[in-house]
């Protein structure tokens, strides 16, 4: 039966490795995408839709800037480096024909529509019965010194209202100009040319960002080379994204390394065999072969992040592999089938209170988590099977008798928490675990502020701080969202929400904003401006207007013109900016620029019908605070089953005893924590999942030690506990501060649960071997 | 966009002025202090006008500071250019400034004609076909641009005449309109300039 099971099993394993081979063959899917680690805000689809149009359209830019005191030269290393970019494919460059061409382009698209435009400071011209200085304006550009009229446009718009409407547009190019076909800015001494892409891919696309980012190295190196006084800045969400994925695949090289390095050592160290890590590398080959298989095939992808986690999860496959080897050092079991009917019950039981863990860690509503906890159940099953059914028959290790120092020293917990003379000091250890309790817990504090998780390059950070500086209004992700239940009614809130957006400018709240509006009046504000242009500038003034200017013929006297719709507007390309702000009909974003107070936007914007204030980052801080208390209620659902398990197994005072280790350990790490003026996060809070299913394991398997045999299984705690902090206490030197947040988690508690861990043996049933 | 356009073509005049009569008439010297005061006569033909609209006035050429026009018929106007930018003020009525940070244009072409000034027609040469004509009493330098049409200046070609000064200064058009400027009554001054045209001049020459 049982090797009808284990070439069961090992067909199973077969078949993830071919599975394996030809996924490898296509290239692994794998993703960096952080956010991908994190809910999709569930509550508002159309919130949700908005920010996902505003982030991919922001995610796709990429701005490269060129600056020397010599305009020339500046001009020639944009025009190399984008030249070398461009010829990836990857990117379009910004079209600066067609942007130096969007004037006209504009005023082509408004043209039929003039009747019934005006600037604000026209209207308010108009308003005020100061329809005279309309008429002078005029007359001024036509008669002015050197300043060219189109003679056309004159003749249509003898007032010229619509230049004045095209001048009062949101300009998109902030403090840039066009110099010579190039986008300019001159800051002091300095000509900095700025060259705008857009990415034609996800920025979070491995090979784009490593196809992208060495053409743009090498442009600019090249560069440096010839040109070594041009300065190159650049800003865009790709070169974090680059960044970011580069840390992280160093990080896993070398994390990876020191873990694995650490665990050959420590086997071959303790057995002073090489069967024992043979077959502990079985067991945790094909546990990672299973576990990868098997998140392809459900996930379709795997995500870096769950790749770090679970390259990690080595050290947590391989206790079921050391607790059966470690038997070798003990008396009782000999033959392979005795040694596994040894740690089988502890084994057992260790792998179910393990799962109950990891499906709370499943039931985390972060979709890079659910990764982690399926990578982590495969992998764990597969070991575990892999010990069960295939160590008996590959187990040729004859007993061991050098083991007793070794187990002297693991078994020093115990011996302190166990032997009689012992009160006082266990008396101060308790002492010692409560004043850190007390003392840390009550400094307990929690910060969810996402930008503190990621580790952002600041190199990368300045660059793009100093082309916000010098480009002067760059678009923010925060945003304002405008719902109505059409196009019309989300344009009249638009413009009751203008005059509260101008003031916002003048406090310097924002430095300008884009809505809809702006470029598409309402109906009813077109056919009001319709009406006062008649009334007070076409109606008194026109005649002599027309008179002075010397036109050869009155404009005719048009039947009203077509009405301007959002729709019509947007569907054209010619009206830039305008498309990203129609996000469906009656759905609005109001795009924000330079902003400086969120909070004054906030309270001006709160009392408007249909307007939201959004800002995703605060939204994913507040949501990442909300699943922190949710994934410490997880811990304690976790626990509360674990402990149902446990008391059917040793009963009530039993899975007291079981359940006091781990739990304590899990209550140190926020006392620690808190002590060191650290505040507590998400990451933490998912960290303490793992402690306590773990450090259940390591009371599991003290209650389970028959009698007499518990310096065995303390060696098998030990090593478990040093692999453990091998790989997931590593992760507390990692850049990135959610997995340092993880990392610190596990090497307090994972060695508080070890030291703790005999506490079990009041648990204990068993009596001798049998 | 449209005022930008517009702004360019009256920078370039107003330098092109400033450049050529200093740079042509070597026996102009302005010492420094001095300005050069004249009358003007802007005659501008637009397509599907009846006539050409036509203003008179006066202008100011202080070197280092910028060139100020005071239209008087048929209405007063004041525009001052500079380094810094370009200021436009409708007598009893606004004033717009159109800073030189959002027109690079303007400061490349007082570049330019500093350059000019200093009498390097090279860089003028960059971008201009430069032909002169005529005697140091009675000259014509004509300028046609290297480059028409979208990425260059919306210019056909430019003419220059002067004898001491720059007696006039035509600006053909590529869609065919043409701005004729007559200058008249030239002469270097010394006397202090009043606080509006000191005012828009700062403004104009500012960075």
């Amino acid at each position: 039966m049982t090797r009808i099971l284990a070439a069961l099993w090992l067909a199973i394993v077969a078949a993830a490795a071919v599975y394996l081979t030809v996924l490898g063959m296509a290239g692994f899917p794998i993703r960096t995408d952080l956010l991908a680690l994190l809910p999709r805000e569930e509550q508002d689809p159309v919130a949700q839709l908005a920010t996902q149009a505003m982030s991919r359209s922001l995610g796709r830019r990429i701005v490269l800037v060129f600056g020397d005191a010599d305009r020339g030269r500046a001009r020639t290393a944009a025009q190399q480096a984008t030249a070398a970019v461009a010829a990836t494919g990857l990117v379009d460059p910004l079209d600066s024909a067609a942007l130096q061409d969007a004037g006209r382009a504009l005023a082509t698209f408004y043209f039929p529509y003039r009747d019934a435009l005006l600037a604000p400071a026209d209207r308010r011209a108009l308003d005020d019965g100061r329809g005279e200085d309309l008429s002078k304006r005029a007359l001024a550009q036509a008669f002015g010194f050197g300043s060219p009229v189109d003679a056309t446009l004159l003749a249509a718009d003898p007032f010229l209202l619509l230049p004045a409407f095209l001048a009062s547009l949101p300009n998109p190019l902030g403090r840039l100009a066009f110099d010579d076909g190039m986008l300019t800015v001159v800051d002091g001494a300095t000509t900095w040319v700025v060259v705008p892409m857009t990415l034609r891919h996800d920025p979070f696309d491995l090979d784009v960002q490593e196809k992208l980012v060495t053409a743009i190295d090498n442009a600019v190196g090249a560069i440096a080379r010839r040109m070594p006084d041009v300065k190159v800045l650049r800003a865009g969400a790709i070169f974090f994204a680059d960044h970011g994925a580069r840390t992280a695949i160093d990080e896993v090289t070398m994390l990876t390394i020191i873990e694995i390095a650490g665990t050959i050592l420590l086997i071959v160290g303790v057995f002073r065999r090489l069967s024992p890590l043979l077959l502990n590398l079985l067991a945790l080959g094909v546990g990672i072969a299973v576990a990868f298989a098997g998140t392809f095939l459900i996930f379709g992808e795997i995500h870096v992040a769950a790749l770090l986690f679970g390259t990690s999860l080595i050290g947590v496959a391989v206790d079921y592999g050391l607790h059966y080897c470690t038997t070798a050092f003990g008396t009782a079991a000999v033959t392979s089938r005795q040694r596994l009917a040894f740690v089988m019950p502890a084994i057992t039981l260790g792998l179910a209170t393990t799962l109950v863990g990891y499906a709370a860690l499943a039931a985390a509503p972060f979709p890079g988590l659910k990764q982690i906890a399926v990578f982590a159940i495969i992998g764990l099953v597969g070991a575990f099977a892999t010990v069960t059914l295939w160590f008996p028959l590959l187990d040729r290790l004859a007993p061991l008798r050098h083991g007793a120092p070794l187990m002297a020293i693991a078994a020093l917990p115990w011996t302190f928490w166990t032997a009689p003379g012992n009160r006082i000091g266990r008396g101060l250890l308790v002492a010692g675990c409560l004043a850190v309790l007390g003392f840390g817990l009550a400094r307990y504090h929690v910060d969810d502020d996402v930008r503190r998780l990621q580790a952002l390059s600041p190199t990368l950070l300045s660059q793009q701080e100093e082309i916000k500086r010098l480009i002067g209004a760059t678009t923010e992700a925060q945003h304002l969202l405008v719902v109505a239940p059409d196009d019309e009614t989300a344009l009249q809130r638009e413009e009751a929400l203008i005059p509260i957006l101008d003031r916002l400018v003048s406090e310097r709240a924002i430095a300008g904003y884009q809505i809809s509006a702006a470029f598409v009046p309402s109906l009813s504000r077109q056919s009001a401006d319709r009406a006062l242009i008649r009334s007070r500038l076409v109606g008194p003034l026109q005649a002599q207007h027309v008179a002075q200017l010397g036109l050869a013929a009155a404009p005719p006297d048009n039947k009203q013109m077509a009405d301007l719709t959002v729709a019509g507007a947007a569907a054209t390309r010619a009206v830039p900016l305008l498309p990203d702000l129609v996000v469906a009909p009656g759905v609005h974003v109001g795009a924000l620029q330079g902003l400086a107070r969120p909070d004054l936007v906030k309270a001006a914007v709160s009392g408007q019908p249909g307007v939201r204030f959004v800002d995703p980052t605060a939204d994913f801080s507040d949501l990442l605070a909300a699943y922190r208390s949710r994934s410490i209620i997880l811990t304690v659902i976790s626990v509360a089953l674990v402990s149902g398990l446990l008391a059917w197994r040793y009963g009530m005072r039993g899975a007291f005893w079981t359940m006091l280790p781990p739990v304590t350990a899990a209550l140190l790490v926020p006392a620690m924590i808190s002590l060191g003026g650290e505040p507590f996060t998400f990451f933490h809070a998912m960290g303490l999942i793992l402690v306590v299913a773990i450090g259940v394991d390591y009371t599991i398997f003290c209650a389970e030690t028959p009698e007499g045999h518990h310096s065995v299984t303390m060696l098998a705690i030990l090593m478990a506990t040093l692999t453990t902090l091998l790989s997931f206490g590593l992760l507390g030197v990692s850049s990135a501060l959610a997995v340092r947040a993880f990392g610190f988690t596990m090497l307090i508690g994972i060695t508080a649960a070890y030291l703790l861990a005999p506490l079990a043996w009041r648990a204990s049933t068993r009596g001798p071997f049998k | 966009m449209i005022p930008r356009r517009q702004m360019f073509g009256a920078a370039l005049a107003a330098a092109l002025v400033q450049g050529a009569a200093i740079s042509q008439a070597q026996t102009l010297t302005l010492t420094s202090g001095e300005v050069l005061r004249g009358r003007f006569t802007q005659q501008r033909s637009l397509q599907g006008f009846n006539a050409p609209l036509t203003s008179t006035g006066s202008f100011i050429l202080a070197p280092g500071r910028g060139v100020l026009w005071r239209a008087e018929t048929p209405f007063a106007l004041i525009t001052a250019m500079g380094p810094g930018g370009i200021v436009q003020r409708i007598v009893g009525g606004a004033t717009t400034h159109y800073p030189a940070s959002r027109l690079p244009a303007i400061v490349r072409l007082y570049e330019i004609f500093g350059a000019a000034l200093s009498g390097d027609w090279q860089k003028l040469a960059a971008i201009f076909d430069v032909r002169r004509e005529g005697t140091d009493k009675a000259w014509t330098v004509t300028l046609t641009p290297r480059r028409a049409g979208n990425d260059g200046l919306p210019l056909r070609h430019v003419v220059v005449r002067g004898s001491r000064y720059v007696d006039s200064v035509e600006v053909m058009r590529t869609n065919g309109d043409w701005d004729r400027i007559e200058f008249s009554q030239q002469a270097p001054s010394r006397a202090p300039l009043d606080a509006e045209a000191s005012e828009l001049l700062d403004t104009a020459s500012r960075p």
